[in-house]
């Protein structure tokens, strides 16, 4: 009984095959041009702080920045959208090649308080495809701006967005002999600059918490160059304590509660790991007169990149959380630096050092698939976006008698769409935030 | 003088031989160093070849030259028909209507253009008519083919019974021709975590004219369409690939048994 039920199915389904023998095409070869995307003024009246001009206008940019999108002028929009919840008249999008079409409204809601949302449509299938409204007040409209950026990212990429993020960096300024290095704050577009430090003490590679609301950096405050925390919000400075030598080259773990940092002492560097709780510390590497430093965990805290000059040149090494199994990972010719693990896990970003010239690079966390994302003069400190895909770093030029000309640089990890990041004077050591807490 | 006979007879055998040589094998035989680098390796397909030809060739330099007239002529004729164009409104074709009568009357004297005109302003005439077969060279643009030659006016008789024969299988050129259609409309999910896992299978049903009817992802994938944002973004992309290539161009009607149902399989494998 059940064989004669088996061969049933078996015949079913081979009729079944057989009627649908449609023709099957492997398409693997596509482009990586910019997707085409319209956006529309956000309609409504909104208020004196948020105004859809100025809203979509801030959306467009994010898109347009991460090189993934092209905004299209809207001088070229054949439908006047003049109600942001109305069904879009697809065709129209799709005669100006449009992909996606984003619409929205916002509305005053007493106060400074306003809502406001957006709907994005897929031209080609015809459909909304994602939407969300906010209630806020007006003068969030930028974060707004950046947090529907995100959304529009991510539907249409799959990644999470990073526009609603900041970064942190060492704003320089004054002649070369007598540099002034402060620590500075902006969002990633560059928009709310401010500086946290006066400039009195110099400081270098600030790092985010994951929380965004602290950082860590090395400052030559009281003498001895030392790790400290600042409270962001507060405005707070503490040090994270003296030891027998210089600390620095900071980073927190994935959930804050930990910290790696270098500690220099008699011609030996190790790796040390801090509870930021109870303070304690733990040697993670102990290698006699060899410099261990640039410490970086992996997304899940098991493991560690560092770069270390243990083999005669300085390359990346891999150990697990407690410091054990450590393994050289860079093989290439040259000096590898200042290696850190993507949020993603699966790459590890690093400055290289090669012929006279500095190149930002990655590579797969055990080594492989190394590639070059970028060459000057002086590039270093790569930093990643919150979703793995971009890279902030500082890049120098050779200034003659002015001084050398320092400035800040994303790219993608494809090794495309690299632009410089507007910064008000001279930059380095740029790190980006994780995005920021809802 | 036996001598001089003797050396002068193995001369001349000698420099016989030589001619007889090269005329033989050719003079580049006798040179030492010309020889071709030809040991190639020859690479063979074993293709399913069809017995009827690619059509396509031929195909676009009659859709061509059909265009380049009709987009002359369609102006005037627009105004009656009322055909695509909507958004170009009403003022165009009333300026249009006048103009061709305008011209027609000095035409005569002038160039062939007025010739042109001439028939445009024919046209109208028997309004409909001409309107419907201004569509017809569009839309079905094999049909001005059976009018060229006999053999493919049958083959078009066939095709027009419909889904004829399922077993002509496509050849390789007519499916690197829709590959190779797909390259300018599909965004690759570049830069994506890992590019490899993401290839979404679209299943697809074509009209004779290559407009794409349905298209939809492979029911196996729908689960993870629901569950993993980057599948989700990258079955999306492959979707919008589909519909902004329709419709695809230069399939062979006769086959269109074998095309009307696809599956196209967008797999970023060449992606770093």
């Amino acid at each position: 009984m059940r064989a004669h039920f088996l061969l049933t199915m078996l015949t079913t389904m081979l009729v079944a095959t057989a009627a649908n023998a449609e023709l099957k095409i492997d398409i693997t070869k596509g482009n990586v041009e910019p997707m085409p995307i319209a956006i529309t003024t956000l309609t409504g009246q909104g208020n004196s702080n948020a105004d859809g001009e100025r809203i979509t206008s801030v959306i467009a940019a994010d898109l347009e920045r991460s090189g993934l999108f092209r905004p299209i002028s809207n001088q070229a929009f054949i439908e006047q959208v003049s109600n942001g919840d109305a069904v879009i008249r697809f065709a129209d999008w799709r005669q100006i090649n449009a992909q996606a079409v984003v619409t929205g409204t916002i509305t005053p809601l007493g106060g400074d308080k306003v809502r406001v949302s957006f709907r994005l449509w897929d031209a080609l299938g015809e459909q909304q495809i994602a939407g969300k409204e906010y209630n806020t007040f007006g003068r969030n409209w930028r974060r707004v701006s950046h947090l529907i950026a995100d959304e529009i990212y991510k539907r249409l990429t799959g990644e999470n967005g990073y526009f609603d993020t900041r970064i942190v960096y060492v704003a320089e300024s004054g002649p070369a002999k007598n540099r002034v290095k402060r620590l500075a704050i902006m969002d990633q577009d560059g928009e709310n600059h401010k500086y946290l430090t006066d400039g009195g003490s110099l400081v270098l590679t600030p790092r985010f918490s994951p929380n965004t609301q602290e950082i860590l950096y090395m400052s030559y405050s009281g003498n001895q160059p030392r790790v400290f925390l600042r409270d962001l919000q507060t405005g707070r400075e503490e040090s994270l304590g003296r030891f027998n030598g210089m600390s620095f080259a900071p980073r927190f773990n994935h959930d804050g509660s930990r910290m790696l940092m270098s500690i220099a002492s008699g011609g030996t560097t190790s790796i040390y790991e801090m509870d930021l709780r109870s303070r304690s510390m733990r040697r993670l590497t102990n290698a006699n007169g060899v410099i261990d430093t640039s410490p970086s965990y992996a997304p899940d805290g098991h493991a560690i990149v560092f770069n270390s000059d243990r083999g005669g040149s300085q390359q990346l090494y891999t150990m697990d959380g407690s410091g054990g199994n450590i393994q050289r990972i860079s093989f290439g010719t040259g000096n590898y630096s200042t290696p850190v693990w993507s949020p993603r896990g699966d790459l590890i970003a690093f400055t290289k050092q090669y012929g006279g010239q500095f190149y930002i690079g990655i590579m797969r966390a055990d080594g492989s698939g190394e590639r070059l994302l970028t060459q000057s003069w002086l590039d270093e400190g790569p930093s990643w976006a919150p979703n793995g895909r971009v890279l902030i770093f500082g890049r120098e030029f050779p200034g003659g008698s002015s001084g050398n000309r320092a400035r800040l640089y994303s790219v993608d990890i494809t090794g495309y769409n690299l632009r410089e990041v507007m910064t008000p004077i001279d930059a380095s050591d740029p790190a980006w935030s994780p995005l920021l807490p809802m | 003088m036996q001598s001089v006979q003797s050396r002068s007879l193995s001369y001349s055998v000698g420099l016989h031989a030589l001619l007889v040589l090269i005329a033989a094998f050719g003079l580049p035989a006798l040179l030492p160093e010309k020889h071709d680098p030809v040991p190639m390796v020859m690479s063979v397909d074993l293709l399913p070849i069809s017995e009827i030809s690619n059509v396509r060739p031929s195909d676009k330099p009659i859709q061509e030259e059909k265009h380049a007239p009709s987009v002359k002529t369609s102006k005037p004729v627009e105004p009656t028909v009322k055909e695509k164009p909507q958004e170009k409104a009403p003022p165009e074709p009333k300026k249009a209507e006048p103009k061709p009568v305008e011209k027609s009357e000095p035409a005569p004297s002038a160039k062939p253009k007025p010739e042109e005109k001439k028939k445009e302003a024919v046209k109208p005439n028997p309004k409909e008519f001409a309107a419907l077969l201004n569509k017809l060279k569009q839309e079905a643009k094999p049909e001005p083919k059976t009018a060229k030659d006999a053999t493919s006016a049958e083959a078009n008789k066939t095709k027009s019974d419909a889904p004829y024969d399922n077993s002509i299988p496509m050849s390789m050129t007519e499916k690197d021709s829709i590959r190779s259609q797909f390259i300018p409309c599909w965004r690759m999910p570049a830069g994506s975590k890992d590019p490899h896992s993401l290839a979404a299978r679209i299943k697809m049903t074509l009209g004779p004219d290559g407009t794409v009817q349905t298209a939809e992802l492979a029911s196996d994938q729908a689960g993870r369409y629901a569950s993993d944002s980057f599948f989700r973004a990258a079955a999306d992309a492959a979707l919008r690939a589909v519909h902004q290539c329709s419709p695809l161009k230069g399939l062979p009607p006769e086959k269109y048994g074998s095309w009307r149902e696809m599956e196209l399989n967008f797999d970023p494998q060449d992606l770093l």
